[in-house]
């Protein structure tokens, strides 16, 4: 392995480690104190997360809308400090739909969503009502600084994005490899160079399993505080468990034959078949089934709406670098256990 | 040896000049291949008692079910306990698969036909007898439960769903019971490099007869149909292409 | 111990050690304070903890090695 990779690698990864942590986030709304919204006025506070209300005091505007139909301003405005606002808006007793959502914008965050559910109390609904007094459009102005995407429950923890990911490419990187140097394994006749192949297999297969168990490891922790629950049924995830579980079969099958030949024989035809099963199960299989990690039956690990450049910028860089360290852990387990293999011969 | 027998045998007939030889060759593997399948349902109606006692496990099965629940309250519950029966069934079977040959058969079968009709023989013989056994088990299960739940079923599906889960079953065990048997590593290797190994023909397996079983549409559970086909057809060509490898001494 | 019963043993007492701080109370409310960046921070420690006991058995191997190859000189 030349030095300009491991060097690559260490800046990569140094890369993705500084500024995933480093960069803002992009502002986003986070709640509303009101649980039920009734005609006449009403008062409540607003917040925002990572927001600039009060450096943009003066542009700021509030908003409660109505199935995105009819918007009725807040016409009291009352700044705590960058994120916390408290907000009284006028209602009038006829609106024409239950879906209320909450809106602010200033020349800073441009538009920030609150979407989440709220009551309601005392409205007579009526199909086409709209024009009141007080409307606006909501103006639909993007964040103009650069900042991660800001997106409801997930909030700061998408950074994780750039540790949790990285781990499935570069095990499935890992696995290829074992995957072509057990082919390899095959194709030889029987000799030392089937062995040798079979070494490699074996220890990228290794390096493959432990960032697995970093996957699922950090998935678990992400998804207890994103999906409510240390083990979600998500296709994925549990593809991710049967596949850690292969592996682990792998390895019980090479120490349980003790013939080296054999063992490097048996174990290569059960490496193409775990392989396949990974691809199957990683790749296929999620596509078909309704899961909760994003771009469900379509994309298997995201789609290109919550990848946005700023994401972009940090996560790639992290994977190649998290890949690449792989490979280097995967290059010295190898080294390693050619040189016990040595050792034993000799002794 | 088998070589040369085959070659001085099509040369006196003049064969190998003949028009139809390519045919004659296909026709000649299916010779092979059904005579070998013959034997391995001969071995196994010869092996009377080894077969109730298969029959017998299924039955038991179904009976301890039937003794815990008494009835069963979901849809659900049938079509995962119907394949947790299938599944133990079928390693139950499998387990003889190779084991019942000695190493003598095993070396004179590999002068007589090429590795391939061996694996495809056995496997195919394997996901007939697994399908049978299912279909047993299903027999017993609405012995003991009644078809209360069952008023909406579309049965032709749910065979269907049947007869595809089996021959995947049979077809990735058969493959994974050589290699168990290859590597000596005893009779548990197989339900540990098996278990992985089906767990995606099981999780699609259960929710298409459980969609079955509700009387899902046709057009609803053919995905998971052709998830089903997809993982039956990987396994078979799996099996077929790496099987001599491991065969080879 | 060999790499098959140590891979899930360290994956079993990660995973012990999170369900055990999660069992205390305000651990909770711990992870999910500023926008949930502590779970960042988990998720990181977890990975580099990880890399770095698999760095360790590594290290190790070749210690042994180193041991008896003195061994065997004298």
């Amino acid at each position: 392995m030349k030095n300009w990779i491991k060097i690559l690698c260490a800046a990569l990864l140094l890369y993705a480690a500084v500024f995933s942590l480093w960069h803002p986030m992009a502002p986003g709304g986070l709640a509303v104190s009101a649980t039920e919204l009734h005609p006449g006025r009403n008062d409540f506070e607003f917040s925002g997360y990572g927001t600039h209300f009060k450096e943009a005091e003066g542009s700021l505007k509030v908003y409660v809308s109505i199935d995105s139909s009819a918007v009725y301003c807040a016409d009291i405005l009352q700044v705590v400090d960058d994120s916390r606002v408290f907000v009284s808006v006028f209602l009038p007793d006829t609106i024409s739909s239950k879906r209320f959502g909450f809106a602010a914008n200033n020349d800073v965050d441009g538009t920030i969503i609150v979407d989440s559910p709220v009551g309601h109390e005392g409205f007579v609904f009526m199909q086409g009502t709209g024009n009141p007094d007080c409307r606006y459009s909501v103006r639909q102005e993007e964040f103009s600084g650069f900042g991660f995407p800001y997106q409801p429950i997930i909030i700061e923890s998408i950074r994780n994005l750039m540790w949790h990911v990285p781990m499935w490419f570069t095990m499935f990187v890992l696995m290829t490899i074992g995957f072509i140097f057990s082919i390899r394994a095959l194709g030889k006749e029987e000799g030392k160079i089937e062995l040798d192949h079979d070494l490699r297999a074996s220890s990228a297969a290794a390096v493959g399993l432990v960032f697995c168990v970093l996957g699922l490891v950090t998935g678990s922790l992400w998804a207890r505080f994103t999906w409510g629950d240390w083990w979600t049924n998500d296709p994925q995830l549990n593809g991710a468990m049967v596949v850690f579980l292969v592996y682990v079969a792998y390895f019980i099958l090479r120490s349980s034959t003790p013939d080296e030949d054999k063992r490097a024989r048996l174990s290569a035809i059960f490496n193409i078949f775990a392989f396949v099963l990974m691809v199957v199960l990683l790749m296929v299989m999620p596509r078909f089934t309704e899961g909760l990690h994003p771009g469900k039956s379509g994309n298997p690990a995201f789609s290109k709406y919550d990848l946005d450049s700023s994401l972009r910028s940090v996560f790639y860089p992290a994977c190649a670098g998290f890949i690449l360290l792989g490979y280097w852990i995967y290059r010295l387990n190898y080294r390693i256990q050619k040189l016990e293999q040595h050792h034993e011969n000799q002794n | 040896m088998r070589q040369v027998f085959q070659s001085t045998f099509l040369q006196s007939v003049g064969y190998e000049k003949s028009g139809v030889y390519k045919l004659g060759c296909i026709f000649d593997r299916m010779n092979t291949l059904s005579a070998l399948l013959k034997k391995e349902i001969l071995l196994e109606w010869r092996q009377k008692h080894a077969l109730a006692g298969v029959i017998l496990y299924v039955l038991a099965t179904v009976f301890v079910c039937y003794l815990g629940f008494q009835r069963i309250e979901s849809v659900k519950t049938w079509g995962v306990l119907l394949w947790i029966t299938g599944v133990f069934t079928a390693f139950n079977a499998m387990q003889r698969s190779f084991s019942t040959e000695t190493a003598g058969t095993q070396l004179y079968l590999y002068t007589l036909a090429d590795p391939r009709f061996i694996i495809l023989s056995k496997a195919i013989y394997n996901a007939i007898f697994v399908a049978v056994l299912n279909l047993v088990s299903v027999f017993f299960f609405l012995l003991f439960f009644g078809t209360e739940l069952l008023d909406s079923v579309d049965w032709s599906q749910f065979l269907l769903g049947l007869l595809l889960g089996s021959t995947g079953l049979g077809l990735a065990l058969t493959f994974v019971a050589g290699i168990a048997f290859k590597s000596q590593g005893g009779v548990g290797l197989v339900a540990i490099l098996g278990f992985p190994i089906i767990m995606p023909l099981l999780i699609t397996i259960v929710r298409h007869s459980t969609a079955a079983l509700e009387g899902a549409s046709a057009t609803s559970n053919g995905l998971n149909l052709m998830v089903l086909l997809v993982l039956n057809i990987v396994s078979f060509v799996l099996s077929y292409v790496l099987f001599p490898y491991l065969w080879r001494e | 111990m060999k790499i098959k019963t140590k891979i899930p043993l360290t994956f079993i007492l990660l995973l012990m050690f999170i369900y055990s701080a999660s069992a205390q109370t305000g651990m909770e409310e711990y992870f999910y304070q500023s926008g949930k960046i502590k779970v960042v921070v988990g998720v990181a420690a977890i990975v580099l903890v990880g890399l770095l006991v698999y760095l360790w058995r590594l290290d190790n191997r070749v210690t042994r090695m180193e041991k008896d190859q003195k061994g065997g000189k004298s």
